[in-house]
């Protein structure tokens, strides 16, 4: 639960953005798939009519043509060959006739008019059979003809299907002649057509898919801009500019909710600014009696000769408590300025390794050795000088303090980045306290011990992260590298180089000053 | 240095601090005159020679800033802003107003002295000295006299404007760092605020320029600092 509330807060974008993803995809997706239901709905509708239309008149084709054959047929038959007197008697004479019977209805069947690769058949009362197909039998028609078998109909039709093809069959019973005509034609024309129907039905319904998919993000996006518009300006009010605000909207919901929004950010203006006020006021009621009191200190310092011990050291105590708290009012208004994000960070050229000899000498142990790497010549680091000679007090202070004093301090650039690592020979750093120390007032441990020097604000640490952090860089603690006891503080800066922001800041102000 | 006879003048109207900084100036040896108000401090400016005066920027009644500009209106007088505010905007009016420098509260006296000695050695510099007159384009500088001419026409500068025209016509057509200047002309070390050089150079182009939004001698060198040229 916890594991999940942190990973929602710590990935605060992700989470401004998933609404507008989804939305987007929702809405894009109702589309398509509307589309999708209409065009195949329309597309099954028309193809399921075309076809039934389609066989009815192709059916209804082959019925005329089977009529006009099956007339043919009873007019045909209607005028047998003569039947011979001695029939019976000659054998001779009977096979010829046999075979003039054959010939006769060969002749028949072929006079007849054949299209799409009908077949015809002739049955006659006798049962005997009449066909130039090889594969027509009374038993492979359908099952709808049999009354026409059974002689209790004069016509019958039915559509069937045989190793996959369709076919229609046509029986006509010819009473005058006393023989039924039959007509087999392969649906082959129609189904062709069909299928070029199918496809391109289908072909259709995708295009129309599309065009809804197109449609839904087109009108997604539309509907969705002035979210994205809220969004957009949300961020910039999270990174700190509050002075965005939303541009009213023509829609009335929209403006009520752009109304709404303007309004939070205002009053959120309004209290940030309040509490600005606040702090910068409090820095004047401290900075006040401060500065008194470091007047007169100075005044007794100067006498502090013809004091009694006892007075002297009361002098000393409060110089040092004196120095300290107005450290901590400095620190304090520094921090809260960092975290408020309202600092202007002066970034000027300068070398680095002349900056940390320079810093090294004003510390209260110029004699700490500074290590180079090779690279580390001609080096320029573009940042603010002032904020970065703090971090190196302030580590140097601090292994004053916890560690006994600075080993060495090293100088590295590493991919274009500078590194700066301030080395002690102290207890180290506990591995599960590395990030706390980095916060404010998150000392180590809170013994008396840790506290005997009495000179620290317990801000030193949290500001050299923010300072660092207002540089783009990084900073952290490590074992030291070459396996010794002590800690190894890193602070990594990234080289900037923009020379623009060099001078930058007379340019920028002139017009406002003069 | 021993600053015998030199007269500061402290305008604060908060009494405590006032007493206590007097107190201490008084200690390193500075002859001090106080004022509560402004109306106060423009009274005794008026009354009598003062080698510096040192401002409390917020004051009931005409504020630091008036008083400022009152005394650049008849005076070349180093003036100190003091400012409970290390803002920009604080900082940058006060400089715009006339002051030469200016400390953040609390400070401590000693820091105030060092901040007076350099600002009267500035000033004293200029007094004596062997340098030649300097002629660049239609000004003419001459350090020994403390005087600048323009196409024959004296000047009016303040000593801390002045010595940075001489600074940058020491060699011109140089790009003088801004940690240069601040180190010669104010005596800062390496971390002196670049405000100092920005706001002054903007004076000094506002007296020596022609046009000023467009300067043809005091020119920023992108990046890398100032420089004078013809």
């Amino acid at each position: 639960m916890t594991g999940w509330f942190n990973r929602l807060k710590s990935t605060r974008p992700w989470r401004l953005r998933l609404p507008k993803r989804t939305l987007l995809v929702r809405v894009t997706l109702i589309y398509t798939i509307g589309a999708l239901l209409l065009s195949a709905t329309v597309a099954i509708a028309s193809f399921e009519l075309t076809r039934r239309q389609l066989l009815t008149d192709v059916q209804a084709q082959h019925r005329a043509r089977s009529f006009t054959n099956a007339v043919d047929v009873r007019k045909r038959l209607g005028q047998p060959p003569p039947r011979p007197e001695d029939l019976e008697a000659d054998e001779e004479v009977a096979a010829q006739y046999q075979s003039d019977l054959n010939e006769f209805y060969n002749i028949v069947l072929k006079g007849l008019s054949s299209y799409n690769a009908s077949q015809s058949m002739i049955v006659l009362d006798n049962d005997s059979i009449k066909t130039l197909s090889p594969t027509l039998t009374l038993r492979s028609l359908p099952p709808d003809l049999h009354p026409l078998l059974r002689g209790e109909t004069l016509v019958a039709d039915a559509r069937y299907s045989q190793d996959g093809k369709s076919s229609y069959v046509i029986g006509v019973r010819l009473d005058e002649v006393d023989a039924t005509y039959y007509e087999v034609v392969a649906l082959q024309g129609p189904e062709t057509t069909l299928a070029q129907l199918r496809a391109v039905l289908i072909g259709v319904a995708i295009v129309a898919a599309l065009c809804g998919a197109v449609l839904g993000i087109t009108s997604a996006r539309r509907a969705l801009a002035p979210l994205r518009r809220i969004i957009r300006t949300a961020e910039q009010i999270a990174d700190g500019d509050l002075e965005s605000r939303l541009s009213l909207q023509s829609d009335q919901d929209l403006a009520t909710l752009s109304l709404a929004f303007n309004n939070m950010v205002d009053r959120l203006d309004d209290r940030i600014r309040r509490e600005q006020r606040f702090t910068s006021d409090v820095s004047h009621e401290l900075r006040s009696p401060l500065t008194t009191l470091a007047a007169s200190l100075e005044v007794l310092e100067k006498r502090k000769g013809s004091l009694s011990p006892a007075a002297q050291t009361a002098v000393e105590l409060l110089s040092d408590e004196v120095q300290r708290f107005s450290d901590l009012v400095e620190d304090l208004l520094e921090i809260s300025k960092l975290e408020a994000g309202v600092v202007q960070v002066e970034r000027l050229p300068f070398r680095p390794d002349e900056f940390l000899e320079f810093v090294i000498s004003q510390s209260r142990r110029p004699d700490i050795e500074l290590i180079y790497s090779p690279n580390c010549s001609d080096l320029v680091l573009y940042a603010d000088k002032r904020r970065l000679a703090q971090v190196m007090t302030n580590l140097i202070d601090n292994a004053e303090k916890y560690a006994g004093g600075v080993s060495h301090i090293s100088l590295e650039l590493i991919d274009s980045s500078v590194e700066i690592a301030v080395v002690d020979a102290g207890p180290g750093v506990e591995t599960s306290q590395r990030d706390r120390i980095f916060e404010r007032f998150g000392r180590v441990g809170s013994e008396a011990g840790n506290r005997a020097d009495g000179t620290g604000t317990g801000l030193g640490l949290a500001l050299v992260s923010e300072h660092v952090k207002v540089h783009g860089g990084q900073v952290w603690v490590t074992d030291r590298v070459d396996g010794k006891p002590g800690a190894r503080f890193v602070v990594r800066i990234p080289l900037a180089n923009d020379t623009e922001e060099g001078y930058g800041y007379e340019e920028s102000e002139e017009s406002a000053l003069l | 240095m021993r600053p015998v006879g030199t007269r500061i003048l402290t305008v604060e109207d908060d009494a405590r601090i006032r007493q206590a900084v007097t107190m201490a100036l008084e200690e390193e040896g500075w002859d001090v005159v106080e004022a509560d108000t402004g109306e106060r401090a423009l009274e005794v400016f008026a009354a009598g020679p003062t080698d510096v005066v040192l401002i409390d920027i917020m004051l009931p009644g005409i504020d630091g800033f008036e008083v400022c500009r009152s005394i650049r209106r008849s005076s070349d007088v180093p003036i100190i802003m003091v400012t409970a505010r290390a803002d920009t905007h604080d900082v940058v009016a006060g400089l715009e107003a006339g002051a030469d420098d200016y400390l953040t509260k609390p400070f401590a006296p000693k820091e105030l002295s060092a901040r007076i000695r350099a600002m009267l050695r500035r000033v004293r510099s200029s007094d004596p000295g062997n340098m030649e007159r300097i002629t660049v384009g239609e000004l003419e500088v001459s350090p020994d006299e403390g005087l600048v001419l323009k196409s024959g026409q004296e000047l009016n500068l303040t000593k801390t404007e002045f010595k940075l025209l001489v600074e940058l016509a020491t060699q011109p057509g140089k790009v003088f760092s801004r940690e240069v200047l601040l180190e010669r002309v104010w005596g800062y070390d390496y971390f002196g605020d670049g405000r100092l050089v920005d706001v002054h150079v903007r004076r000094l182009r506002t007296k020596v320029e022609s046009d000023p939004a467009n300067p043809r001698h005091v020119v920023t060198s992108r990046g890398l600092g100032y420089k004078l040229q013809p």
